[in-house]
């Protein structure tokens, strides 16, 4: 009886959750419409909300239906073809996905163009000829931009280090990489301690970045590619009291980032345009349902938020989007 | 190891550094207290990561929100203390395997912290007395998350060695069977074991969150793996029956003191995971070794 209980509850959960997902679909769909679906690496953090706001207002603009999903997490590759599947099924006209592995969502992919669905990636790019565009930041040149920043606070000479999140992970590592790659060239007088990276740990980069100051106590400046290792590199400056002594240049404008920047503990923070991202995405797609043909790579640019422009009308628009 | 650093790194024995050092040690040495307490009764805790993300976002909301800083404490230790209660729960009571109860208990909570926190960090801009709980130094110099790592691990040792309760975990963990029938409540020692964890895992949780002024949904991913290595390179056996808090911050301690020497000779990251897992597997080969020749 009890286990009779159970699952008549359990059923009626599931139903509930169904009802709810076909009342979505009846309100947004409309027949002739084009359809993008966008999947997503991960729904979590204000970047990926952002890209998502981008994409729902370009669909209101450009008159398109655009659906936005990720798995739960990063590594859930199996959820991520599963979701290509069915956006087959319900019948998408573009597919513009951010793949969680190059590889493994080559099959899907190849299958989903078999049934004449356009393929467009966005952020992270995908180990196969079909898509059309691939809508990103070009992470190199927002490392050049830190790189040149960090110079520029330095007067381009004594000692810094750069603070990474995943060294697996090529779209960061090109920050780190384009930075040194810069400074080696225009500011011969610097000097690279070490490139250390953190595997996303806040506590662990706390630990490195302090013992990088204890390890060289002449150290000018630091590079920290993402939001935990902005975080990581600012707060222990400012628990060492170094403000001002040590130079930062930090990744990604987010609440916390744009407060130690308005505390001075960092001097400017490189920033992706998510919104761009999200917006452009689906631009694209509508485009290559004209039969446009489009550039290999579409960038959505990066800007540099400093003290003096955070209130421009300009930079809010970047880092405040949701507001 | 610290003699060799010392010559490897001019910076390594200087004062400033080996405080930096303990408060480097505080976070594994807190929840490897609890984690001792679980392995010593023959099981594992494997939720403490998913357990300091949920503490440490509940803390952030909650000062965020403007609740006085101690009633905020108090309520997060309290949900730390009820999540390794339910855990104990689901392993004495309902008989689950640690492993697959802990692992159970990782996700859910792990998902709930995203689910609360919309996935976002919540950063606390209000409460500039928040981040004093573990910035603040003692008569200027002893970083405070150091005085709650000796603090708790001394409470820790006297409930391990003077409290019935503490010294009932040594029984159920050598031999349960023999334990029920000399009387003891094993269910309530387990509870016991896997609560004090949970509240250890608060502890560190406010802390960390305390520490970075705001309470990140994706923190303390793989933390538990650290407190266990801390409590078996400290002696402590994954079968039960032994272990000791004197051991288990010894080998928190030999992980941050090769953490911080490999940092200070700029040893890349990847290379010093690498080296902890060589020290876990030879520190335990070391203690096996001890354990045979003291038997025999």
């Amino acid at each position: 009886m009890k286990k009779m209980t159970i699952t008549i509850a359990l059923l009626m959960a599931v139903q509930v959750l169904f009802a709810a997902g076909t009342a979505e679909q009846k309100s947004a769909a409309a027949p002739d419409q084009l359809y993008v679906a966008m999947i997503m690496k991960s729904y979590s953090g204000d970047f990926w909300k952002t890209v998502e706001l981008g994409a729902k207002t370009a669909g209101t603009d450009l008159g398109v239906r655009v659906t936005v999903e990720a798995p739960d997490t990063e590594t859930n590759i199996e959820q991520q073809i599963k979701m290509v599947e069915t956006a087959v099924i319900k019948g998408a006209n573009i597919l513009a996905i951010s793949v969680l592995d190059t590889k493994g969502l080559v099959p899907a992919i190849e299958q989903a163009a078999a049934k004449g669905v356009k393929i467009i990636t966005f952020n992270s790019m995908i180990d196969s000829p079909l898509p059309l565009t691939h809508v990103a930041t070009d992470n190199w040149a927002a490392g050049v931009l830190a790189g040149k920043a960090l110079g520029e606070l330095l007067g381009g000479k004594g000692k810094y280090a750069v603070l990474g999140a995943v060294e697996g992970v090529k779209n960061n590592r090109d920050r780190s990489d384009g930075a040194v790659d810069y400074i080696k060239k225009n500011f011969p007088g610097m000097q690279l301690v070490t490139i250390q990276y953190t595997d996303n740990d806040l506590n662990k980069g706390l630990a490195i970045t302090s013992d990088l100051i204890t390890a060289n106590p002449d150290i000018a400046g630091f590079f920290s590619n993402n939001e935990t290792t902005t975080i990581s590199v600012a707060t222990v400056l400012e628990e060492k009291k170094l403000i001002g002594k040590i130079k930062h240049v930090g990744f990604d404008a987010t609440n916390q980032t744009v407060g130690f920047l308005t505390s001075k503990v960092t001097n400017a923070i490189v920033t992706q345009v998510p919104f761009n991202m999200g917006y452009m995405t689906v631009q694209r797609a509508v485009e290559a349902t004209k039969g446009e043909s489009l550039d290999k790579i579409t960038d959505t640019g990066v800007a540099l938020v400093t003290l003096e422009n955070l209130n421009s009308e300009k930079v809010q628009k970047i880092i405040n989007p949701l507001k | 190891m610290c003699i060799f650093f010392s010559f490897a790194s001019q910076y390594f024995l200087r004062v400033d550094n080996l405080l930096t050092i303990a408060m480097q040690t505080a976070i594994t040495a807190i929840t490897a207290y609890g984690m001792t307490f679980v392995i010593i009764s023959a099981a594992v805790d494997l939720s403490i990561g998913s357990t300091i993300a949920v503490t440490g976002v509940v803390m952030a909301m909650l000062v965020k929100a403007g609740m006085p800083i101690w009633s905020a404490i108090i309520i997060c230790i309290a949900i730390g203390s009820l999540i390794g209660a339910l855990n104990g729960f689901l392993v004495s009571k309902m008989l689950l395997p640690p492993f697959i109860a802990t692992l159970g208990s990782q996700m859910a909570l792990r998902g709930l912290s995203l689910v609360i926190t919309d996935a976002r960090p919540v950063y606390v801009d209000n409460s500039p007395q928040f981040k004093l709980l573990a910035q603040t130094k003692l008569f200027s110099i002893i970083p405070i998350p150091v005085l709650y790592m000796l603090v708790l691990g001394l409470v820790a040792a006297f409930i391990l060695r003077k409290v019935v309760i503490g010294r009932n975990i040594f029984a159920v963990g050598s031999n349960e069977e023999a334990a029920r029938l000399s009387g003891i409540n094993t269910v309530k020692v387990r509870i016991f074991a896997y609560l004090f964890s949970g509240c250890m895992a608060a502890i560190a949780g406010i802390l960390l969150a305390s520490r970075v002024n705001s309470g990140q949904p994706t923190i303390g991913v793989g933390y538990e793996a650290n407190a266990i290595a801390a409590a078996v390179i400290g002696g402590a056996s994954m079968r039960g029956g032994h272990g000791s808090i004197s051991g288990t911050i010894l080998g928190a301690f030999i992980m941050g003191v090769l953490m911080n020497g490999l940092n200070l000779m700029n040893v890349s990251q990847n290379w010093q995971v690498f080296a902890t897992g060589l020290v876990v597997i030879f520190a335990v080969y070391i203690d096996k070794i001890r354990r045979a020749n003291s038997e025999s």
